[in-house]
């Protein structure tokens, strides 16, 4: 009986996501309070932003999927608690974030513009691999964007370059240009995600003999 | 196939030395292979060059290129090595080993990111030597060779370098061991780096020596540009270096205190290191 209960709540909920959205939003709280009445470095926000990226990838785990993939259910309706609760989770966590950074003089637009980059970059990704018959997608891509988001904010710490564009001041033009490419980033993303998502064999019709 | 699960024979002491050798041959062919740790490497490698040439007069700021891609990904490539072996758990459980002599090996392993880190500091320190930075006013002091004796260079150096690439993956293991769930890697690379880089650049001392990664040298900065840089006086990087291989010795005993078998002889051995290193946190600060 619990074991079952168990299974359902695994069916419904993508843990690592909802784990990740938690952990984020209490350490991020947690420093907040810690530092008050200084503002939470910016680092941190961009380390809260790649760990909801990571978070995000899990989204998309399914270790039956080898077993599911031949049920008539489409996926999307198979996926769809795991993408609605976790996609709260992680919004109600980022909502607490911008909460705990508000006076920083960050611009809440830019920030979240960056967020939702990263977690459709994370979610194209781990849709790829679910493509190449990868059934639990989210150990490979979460610390991949979490260690490349690091290792590009720490190589352009080095060079004096800003990677992010809440980095740079506002109504610059580092500030538009970050922010074009930042939002192409989000654009070539949902693109690969959306061609990735199809289910090749639904539509078509049965072979004949 | 069946895989069938071989009760632990006893060894004498150099058949199980021979075992974990041969064990830790395997696991560091493993790691030296492994995509994450070559890109981490290479990247460390390349990136070092320009680097250097943005001349800031702290040459060992450069060691946060080994610390972090040898060292945080190195974190990431023990843990999935470490997990791999779990996921695999029927097949490896019908070798003639045990548990602890795996995770010996795999620490081991974690010999090839310490030689990486150490191939990493010696190429910026040729980098240095070849095009040396400069310094604001030129007489003005820079925590290097010259202006500090050599210890406390090569302590700062090897702890901010070879030993933070050796302490992350030892501690990957270490959290793969006992913490083998989905997202535990992901959680533990962003703790690490939360806590390295929020403590180590803090301005308080003692917290700012107290994470595995601390920023041993000060810049003086005017206008977003580094002038020179100091070693502080509050900390003696001769005992930091001590206290970050003792820590390295904790996560190894971290690491085999899992396997529940015989764990009186590591939990003293913990005790020690922990007392050790409480001692070298200490003398670090005075």
């Amino acid at each position: 009986m619990r074991a079952s209960a168990g299974h359902r709540a695994d069916l419904l909920v993508a843990w690592p996501t909802v784990a990740s959205a938690v952990s984020v939003a209490l350490l991020t709280t947690g420093l907040a309070l810690l530092l008050s009445p200084m503002p939470v470095p910016v680092l941190v926000v961009h380390l809260a932003q790649l760990a909801l990226a990571g978070g995000a990838a899990y989204l998309l785990d399914d270790a039956a999927a080898a077993l599911t993939g031949v049920a008539p259910r489409p996926t999307w309706r198979r996926r769809a608690p795991h993408l609605l609760i976790g996609g709260i989770a992680l919004t109600g966590s980022w909502v607490t974030v911008l909460l705990c950074v508000h006076g920083a003089g960050l611009s809440t637009a830019t920030l979240s513009l960056e967020t939702g980059t990263l977690i459709a970059v994370a979610l194209a990704a781990a849709t790829v691999l679910v493509r190449l018959g990868e059934a639990e997608p989210g150990a490979l891509v979460a610390p991949g964007v979490v260690l490349s988001g690091l290792a590009s904010l720490l190589v352009g710490g080095l060079l004096h370059r800003e990677v992010f564009a809440s980095g740079t001041g506002a109504g610059s033009t580092a500030r538009t240009v970050l922010t074009t490419i930042w939002g192409a980033a989000a654009g070539t993303a949902l693109v690969v995600l959306l061609m990735a998502w199809r289910e090749p064999a639904r539509g078509r019709s049965s072979p004949t003999t | 196939m069946t895989a069938v699960q071989v009760a632990e024979r006893p060894l004498s002491g150099s058949d199980a030395v021979a075992t974990v050798r041969d064990l830790a041959r395997t696991e560091a062919g493993r790691y030296a292979r492994h995509p994450l740790f070559l890109i981490g490497t290479v990247v460390a490698l390349v990136m070092a060059v320009p680097v250097v040439r943005t001349r800031d007069p702290d040459p060992l700021a450069l060691t946060i290129l080994p610390a972090f891609f040898v060292g945080v990904f190195g974190f990431v490539v023990a843990h999935r090595l470490t997990t791999s072996l779990q996921r695999t758990a029927e097949l490896v459980g019908s070798t003639p080993s045990s548990q602890r002599r795996r995770t010996t090996a795999l620490c081991l392993a974690c010999l090839v990111p310490l030689m990486a880190g150490v191939l990493i500091t010696v190429e910026c320190l040729v980098l240095t030597a070849v095009d040396p930075p400069d310094v604001v006013p030129a007489d003005g002091p820079m925590a290097w060779f010259g202006d500090y004796s050599w210890p406390v260079v090569v302590s700062a150096l090897l702890a901010m370098g070879p030993v933070a690439c050796l302490g992350g993956p030892l501690l990957g293991v270490a959290v793969a061991r006992w913490a083998p769930f989905r997202g535990s890697a992901l959680l533990g690379v962003v703790v690490l780096v939360v806590t390295c880089s929020t403590m180590a650049s803090g301005p308080q001392f003692p917290w700012r020596v107290m994470p595995p990664w601390a920023a041993l040298s000060d810049e003086r900065v005017e206008g977003g540009v580094i002038l020179s840089s100091t070693f502080p006086s509050a900390v003696s990087p001769v005992w930091y270096l001590v206290y970050t291989l003792l820590l390295c010795a904790l996560a190894v005993v971290a690491a085999l205190l899992r396997d529940p078998r015989g764990r009186r002889p590591l939990l003293w051995t913990g005790a020690v290191l922990g007392v050790a290193t409480a001692g070298a946190f200490v003398l670090a600060l005075t």
